[in-house]
């Protein structure tokens, strides 16, 4: 138990010593260009196909539930509203963060663990180059930009399928699922919900570094790490996403 | 000048250095022999500041590598070059990146680089291979490739850990006639741990004995028969270059 105790201070107390490194480094971030890059691709341009998958059959589903619930005590003219707002809220921002948690996430955690092991990042020190800078820093920031924008994706993708389910499936027009969304429409829904992304995007990224940056003992520390980055991400999301929930909408 | 006083290290319960004392003059060539677990690495990392000792000092050009921020180590570091035991070759670069990455850091131009990049192949006689990958390499381009990388910025000291370990004997001895022609170059000093006896004398000035924690013994490399440690005398003999 006090083994348990000692290694979850441990390995807290490594995560924020790498997070206030990534900050200090900050200041060399004109040195960082080529992994900042490829970090987006990797982040956000590769994630593209999944996310959109994912969103169109979230935003199906959503049409077909949402009807189903509501059809005996509101007008079915309602629904777009209600999963618009539903989507850029929460389904939008929460669903992406999962995805990425287990596509980016793991593939972080699994690419510095490697490096770690295999003496990639002594060499970088090695080299006089802040290994924090050139591996964490670019990791954080392409989280915190890419985030947003697959989110902005993710809600249009589901409305999109939302509004097609529901007109092919429920025969509400186009032009109703649309004024609905219109008119019931407030910035907070979808500003609360990029807002989350940011700081999902943080998260995923922070947390599946600090895993891999830390791994140890060979092949299977590597798959430990993988593992846990997925696990904690995903967990960390879900916490942060009722905390902001009461913050933004409580 | 290198200076290691009293360096002690432990991991857990283990002691790996107990008061390790050391001086390597500009210049000078000198290899670390050690059995496997002796701690050579572990000694090496502290040379360069990768570890923090227990207690001890490692004085580089009168600094104490241990007692630096991270900052001025990184900036000390521009004088060492390291080179690993499996090569640690960043295998999401090619061969010309990994090469070009501490120039890049350094912000030479990109002209600069490639010509010191083609000079640094040509050393190590792997030209035309720039575009390769790390993972289409050979096991002994992959140390050739790390000893382009390690000299390309032109270090003032040279650090080798176990740079023949797990090559065929001809490959390992290519790479030891390598490292005694960069040993060669001008105003570099060379440190390198190895178990290879017959490589550690060709390639360096001096050997030197960790046994147990402790440097046991410093000769000089043409005077090995010379050496009055059992423990040197047996890495001599298990070489074949003493009687049994």
């Amino acid at each position: 138990m006090f083994r348990l105790l000692y290694l979850a201070a441990k390995g807290t107390g490594q995560a924020f010593l790498l997070l206030w490194e990534s900050i200090l480094s900050i200041r060399e971030i004109g040195k960082i260009k080529r992994p900042f890059v490829e970090q987006l691709e990797f982040f956000g341009v590769r994630s593209l196909f999944l996310v959109s998958l994912a969103s169109s059959f979230v935003g199906m589903v959503s049409s077909v539930q949402t009807a189903y619930q509501i059809r005996d005590y509101a007008p079915l003219d309602l629904l777009g509203m209600g999963v618009a707002k539903v989507v850029m809220m929460e389904l939008g921002p929460v669903i992406t963060a999962l995805i990425v948690a287990g596509r980016v996430g793991a593939g972080m955690a699994a690419e510095l663990g490697t490096m770690r092991i295999t003496e990639q990042i002594d060499a970088l020190e090695t080299l006089g180059i802040n290994s924090v800078r050139h591996l964490i820093l670019p990791r954080l920031l392409a989280g915190i930009i890419m985030m947003p924008l697959l989110v902005v994706l993710a809600d249009f993708v589901a409305i999109a399928g939302s509004a097609v389910v529901s007109a092919v499936y429920l025969d509400i027009p186009f032009s109703t699922f649309f004024s609905g969304i219109r008119t019931y429409f407030y910035p907070i829904d979808l500003f609360g919900g990029l807002l989350k992304s940011v700081v999902f995007g943080f998260l995923i990224a922070f947390i599946s570094s600090s895993f891999g940056y830390y791994a140890k003992e060979g092949a299977k520390g590597v798959g430990i790490a993988t593992t846990q980055a997925v696990m904690y991400s995903s967990l960390f999301v879900l916490m942060a996403d009722y905390i902001l929930g009461v913050i933004l909408y409580g | 000048m290198i200076e290691i006083i009293d360096l002690y290290k432990s991991f857990g319960d283990k002691e790996v250095l107990k008061g390790v004392n050391l001086t390597i003059k500009d210049g000078e060539d000198i290899a670390i022999l050690g059995k496997s677990g002796e701690g050579k690495s572990v000694f090496l990392k502290h040379v360069i500041g990768l570890l923090k000792p227990d207690k001890g000092s490692v004085i580089v050009d009168g600094v104490d590598v241990t007692k630096l921020s991270k900052r001025d180590l990184y900036r000390l570091r521009k004088n060492f070059s390291y080179v690993f035991q499996g090569a640690a070759l960043f295998d999401s670069m090619t061969v010309y990146e990994n090469i070009a990455l501490p120039l890049r850091e350094r912000g030479f131009s990109e002209n600069e680089i490639k010509s010191r990049v083609e000079e640094a192949l040509y050393l190590v006689d792997l030209e035309g291979i720039e575009n390769l990958y790390p993972a289409e390499l050979s096991g002994g381009m992959k140390k050739r490739v790390g000893l382009a990388r390690a000299i390309v910025s032109r270090p003032k000291y040279l650090l080798y850990d176990e740079p023949t370990t797990g090559l065929d004997v001809l490959t390992a001895w290519k790479i030891n006639k390598l490292i005694k022609k960069l040993n060669k170059m001008e105003g570099i000093t060379g440190v390198l741990v190895t178990h290879d006896i017959r490589g550690a004398l060709y390639t360096s000035d001096k050997i030197a004995l960790l046994n147990n924690g402790v440097i046991i013994e410093v000769i000089e490399s043409k005077r090995y028969f010379e050496a009055k440690s059992p423990e040197l005398r047996e890495f001599l003999e298990s070489g074949g270059l003493l009687g049994q």
